[in-house]
C-alpha cells in the first residue's frame, strides 16, 4: 500500500515537473531527489540512555521536488523557491507523510537606483561558510550537512527595499521572523524585526554592517571578506546580540510532602544582556583546485564550562526522577528540548573541510569535520557527488559523531548515518 | 685619472641609449598587445556572448557545457550556466577580486578564491579577462618561426596593484596580424601551469565585420591529457552598470543575459 503510494506521488511530482518545464521554459530549475537514510543509534549518549526521548529511526527516505522559477518583466519580477516533500520512516506511529515548504514567493521592482521586493523569503548572508552570526535572521541549530548555508527552511513575511551605488548599497528590511529555534519551543512567537544593513565592495573585499531590532531587542553585525591573490580568503563575521530569547537552565524547588524536590526547565530569560558571536575564518586553494576551508567559531549564547557542569548535573536528576508521578513528564521536556538544542549550545568550535576537484558543486569529494573545542566531541562527514550523464547526480553521505556521555556530540542519538540519494534535473 | 673620467659621459650617453631602446621597446611591446586586445574584447564596451565549454580528459567521455557570459570590464563580469540541465541557474560573479559562486541549492552566493576553476582546465580569468594591455607590462622576447610563419614572443608580466590572475604568461603574437597564436601561463612560483592555444578567428557581419576570436584551447600542463576547449558565439555589444555586479544582484544581472 505504501510503495502504491509512493509511487502515485511519485508520477504526480515527475508529470507536475514535465508540465512546468514546458510552460515556463527558461526559468525554471527543477529536480527532483530521492534519498534514504540509515541511522545506527548511539545507546551510550547520557542524554537519553534508554531512547525513551527520541524515537529510533533505523530507515527513512524521502522524495523532493525541487521548484524554482524566477521571471522578469522589464523591472519587475516575481520569484518563487518550493519543496514539496513526502517522506516515511520506520520509526513507530508514522506514516508517509507529505509537506510542502516555501522557501520564497516574492515580487520585486528592480530600477538602476532602488530595488523593492515584498512577500516570503529566508535570508542567508554573511561571509562564513558554516555559520553566519552576522545575519540577524539565521538560525543557531544543529546542523548534520555539509554546510549552514545548504539549508532549507520556511521563508518569513518580508519587506525591502534598496539603494544601490557602485560600491556600496543600503538596504531597509521588515521581517516577521520566525526562528526555526522555535521548533524547539524555546522562543514564541514570531519575532516583528527591522533591520538596516549596509554593503560595501572594494577592489579585493566586501564589508557589511547591519543594525536590527528583533522583537525591540538590539542586534549589531558585521562581516568582512578579502582576498589575497588568487588562492585565499580571509572572512569574520561579529555580532552583539540584546540576549532576551536565549534560555537558561532554570532549577525549582518543590515540595512534596516533607520532601524538596527539584524541576529543572529550560526558560526563557527574564531581563536582557549582550552575547557575542564571532566567527573566523579562511579558505586557500591549492593549484590542482582542492579548497581548504577552516573556521573558528565563538557562540556567546551557549553554555560555559560551569553552565555545562550544571546541565550535566540536571540531566542526570531529570533521568533518575524520571518516573516521578508528580513531576516526571516534565523532567521529559526538559531532556527533550535539552536535546532538540544540541549542535552550537556550547561556545568554542572548529570547523573543517576539505573539498577535492569538480568545479562548483560538482564531482567533488569533500571531508568535514565540526570539533567541540570544550569537550572535544566532533561530528566528521564524507560527501562524494558524482555525475551521471547530463541530467542526473548520486550523491553519498557519511556522517560520525564521537565524544564522551556527557559530551555535546556524544548526546546526539546516533553514532552514524549513511544516506544516499539521486537526483534527476528537468 | 683624467683618462678614467674621459669614460663616464660615453658610459652615461651609453646607458641612456640602452634605457631609450629598451623604453622603445616596450612601448612597441604594448602597441603590439592592445591589437592582440581587439581581437579579444570591444575597446573598453561591456559585451555579452554565449560559450562552449567542452572538458577533455584521458578515459573519460567529454563533458560539454553551455554558458552565456556578461562582460562589463576586464574584472567585473557575470557568467551563467545554460545546459547541461543539472549545472543550470548556477553563476560565477567577478567583481575585482571578489569571486562569489552561486548554485540555485544555496541560498547565498558563496565567495570562493580566484583560483577556483570555472570548468575543467579554464578558470573565470581566463574567460572573462580578455584586456591583457590592462593588466600587464609586455615585453618582447624575441622572434620565432613556427610552421613557416613568424611569430613576436611577448614575455607579460603583472603590473604593481594589477587584479591579473596570472603572474607571468609568454604570448606568441603573428607578427603580420598581430593575432595571438598560444600562450604559456605560469604560476608565480615559476611552475608552468597551462598552455592556451588561440585557434579559431571569425568575422561578425553584425558588428561591422570585427574579426573575433572564437576558439581557445587550453592544455594542462601539469596533468597530461587533460584540456579544455573554450568556443565563443554569438557576441553583443551591451549596457551595463558596474552597480549591477553585486552579489545580490545575481538573479537580476543572469536575467538580463536572456
Amino acid at each position: 500500500m505504501m510503495i502504491k503510494r509512493f509511487l502515485g506521488l511519485l508520477s504526480l511530482s515527475l508529470l507536475g515537473c514535465e508540465v512546468a518545464n514546458a510552460a515556463l521554459l527558461e526559468n525554471v530549475t527543477t529536480s527532483f531527489v530521492l534519498e534514504g537514510e540509515r541511522q545506527y543509534e548511539n545507546s551510550d549518549g547520557a542524554l537519553d540512555p534508554e531512547r525513551s526521548l527520541v524515537p529510533a529511526v533505523e530507515h527513512s527516505g524521502r522524495g523532493v521536488l525541487k521548484l524554482g522559477y524566477s521571471h522578469y518583466w522589464n523591472d519587475f519580477s516575481v520569484e518563487l523557491r518550493s519543496r514539496p516533500y513526502f517522506e516515511d520512516s520506520d520509526a513507530p506511529e508514522t506514516d508517509l507523510e507529505i509537506q510542502q515548504r516555501t522557501e520564497q514567493f516574492s515580487l520585486g521592482y528592480a530600477g538602476r537606483l532602488i530595488t523593492v521586493s515584498a512577500g516570503v523569503s529566508s535570508f542567508v548572508e554573511g561571509s562564513g561558510y558554516s555559520w553566519n552570526p552576522s545575519n540577524p535572521f539565521s538560525d543557531i541549530r544543529y546542523n548534520e550537512r555539509d554546510n549552514a548555508s545548504l539549508y532549507i527552511r520556511e521563508g518569513d513575511p518580508y519587506f525591502s527595499a534598496k539603494l544601490d551605488g557602485d560600491e556600496f548599497s543600503f538596504r531597509f528590511m521588515w521581517a516577521d521572523f520566525k526562528s526555526i529555534e522555535q521548533d524547539n519551543r524555546l522562543y514564541e512567537g514570531r519575532l516583528n524585526s527591522y533591520a538596516m544593513k549596509s554593503h560595501f565592495l572594494l577592489t579585493a573585499s566586501e564589508v557589511t554592517a547591519t543594525i536590527a531590532t528583533l522583537q525591540q531587542r538590539w542586534f549589531w553585525g558585521s562581516s568582512i571578506s578579502s582576498t589575497f591573490g588568487e588562492q585565499l580568503e580571509l572572512h569574520a563575521e561579529i555580532a552583539l546580540v540584546e540576549q532576551g530569547n536565549g534560555v537558561e537552565l532554570e532549577e525549582t524547588p518543590i515540595s512534596i510532602g516533607n520532601q524538596t524536590l527539584s524541576n529543572y526547565a529550560l526558560v526563557r530569560e527574564e531581563g536582557s544582556h549582550f552575547e557575542s558571536r564571532v566567527l573566523l575564518g579562511g579558505q586557500y586553494t591549492f593549484t590542482d583546485n582542492t579548497n581548504v576551508i577552516l573556521e573558528y567559531l565563538y557562540n556567546g549564547s551557549g553554555y560555559s564550562n560551569s553552565e555545562w557542569k550544571a546541565l550535566k548535573r540536571a540531566v542526570d536528576y531529570a533521568h533518575a526522577n524520571l518516573q516521578d508521578p508528580a513531576l516526571g513528564s516534565a523532567h521529559q521536556g526538559f531532556l527533550m528540548n535539552t536535546h532538540n538544542t544540541v549542535g552550537l549550545f556550547r561556545q568554542h568550535y572548529l570547523f573543517a573541510r576539505i573539498a577535492f576537484s569538480g568545479s562548483g558543486d560538482s564531482d567533488v569529494l569533500s571531508i568535514l569535520t565540526r570539533l567541540n573545542l570544550q569537550d572535544k566531541s566532533f561530528l566528521a562527514g564524507v560527501n562524494k557527488v558524482w555525475n551521471v550523464g547530463d541530467s542526473w547526480t548520486t550523491t553519498a553521505t557519511l556522517n560520525g559523531f564521537s565524544g564522551d556521555v556527557y559530551s555535546e556530540y556524544g548526546w546526539v542519538p546516533y553514532e552514524l548515518q549513511i544516506q544516499a540519494s539521486v537526483e534527476y534535473f528537468f | 685619472m683624467k683618462k678614467h673620467l674621459f669614460f663616464i659621459p660615453i658610459l652615461v650617453l651609453v646607458l641612456s641609449l640602452q634605457s631609450a631602446i629598451g623604453l622603445a621597446a616596450q612601448v612597441d611591446a604594448m602597441q603590439v598587445l592592445e591589437k592582440v586586445d581587439a581581437y579579444r574584447n570591444f575597446k573598453g564596451q561591456s559585451f555579452a556572448f554565449d560559450l562552449t565549454l567542452i572538458s577533455q580528459a584521458p578515459n573519460k567521455d567529454d563533458a560539454s557545457f553551455g554558458m552565456k557570459a556578461l562582460i562589463h570590464d576586464s574584472h567585473t563580469s557575470l557568467i551563467t550556466y545554460e545546459t547541461p540541465a543539472k549545472e543550470k541557474g548556477k553563476a560565477l560573479l567577478m567583481n575585482g577580486r571578489n569571486l562569489w559562486f552561486f548554485t540555485p541549492k544555496n541560498r547565498k552566493p558563496i565567495k570562493i578564491t580566484p583560483q577556483q576553476r570555472l570548468l575543467g582546465e579554464a578558470s573565470n580569468g581566463d574567460v572573462a579577462s580578455t584586456d591583457f594591455s590592462k593588466d600587464y607590462v609586455p615585453t618582447i622576447l624575441n622572434n620565432e618561426a613556427i610552421d613557416g610563419n613568424s611569430y613576436t614572443v611577448l614575455e607579460l608580466v603583472a603590473g604593481e596593484d594589477s587584479l591579473a590572475a596570472y603572474k607571468k604568461l609568454h604570448l606568441w603574437v603573428s607578427s603580420d596580424t598581430y593575432k595571438p597564436y598560444k600562450a604559456m601561463f605560469f604560476a608565480p612560483s615559476g611552475k608552468h601551469l597551462k598552455t592556451a592555444y588561440y585557434e579559431k578567428y571569425e568575422t561578425l557581419p553584425y558588428l561591422n565585420n570585427k574579426l573575433q576570436l572564437t576558439e581557445i584551447r587550453i592544455v594542462n600542463a601539469v596533468q597530461e591529457g587533460k584540456s579544455t576547449i573554450m568556443r565563443y558565439e554569438n557576441f553583443q555589444i551591451t549596457e551595463t552598470h558596474a552597480s549591477d555586479f553585486k552579489p545580490g544582484k545575481i538573479k537580476q544581472l543572469a536575467n538580463q543575459q536572456l
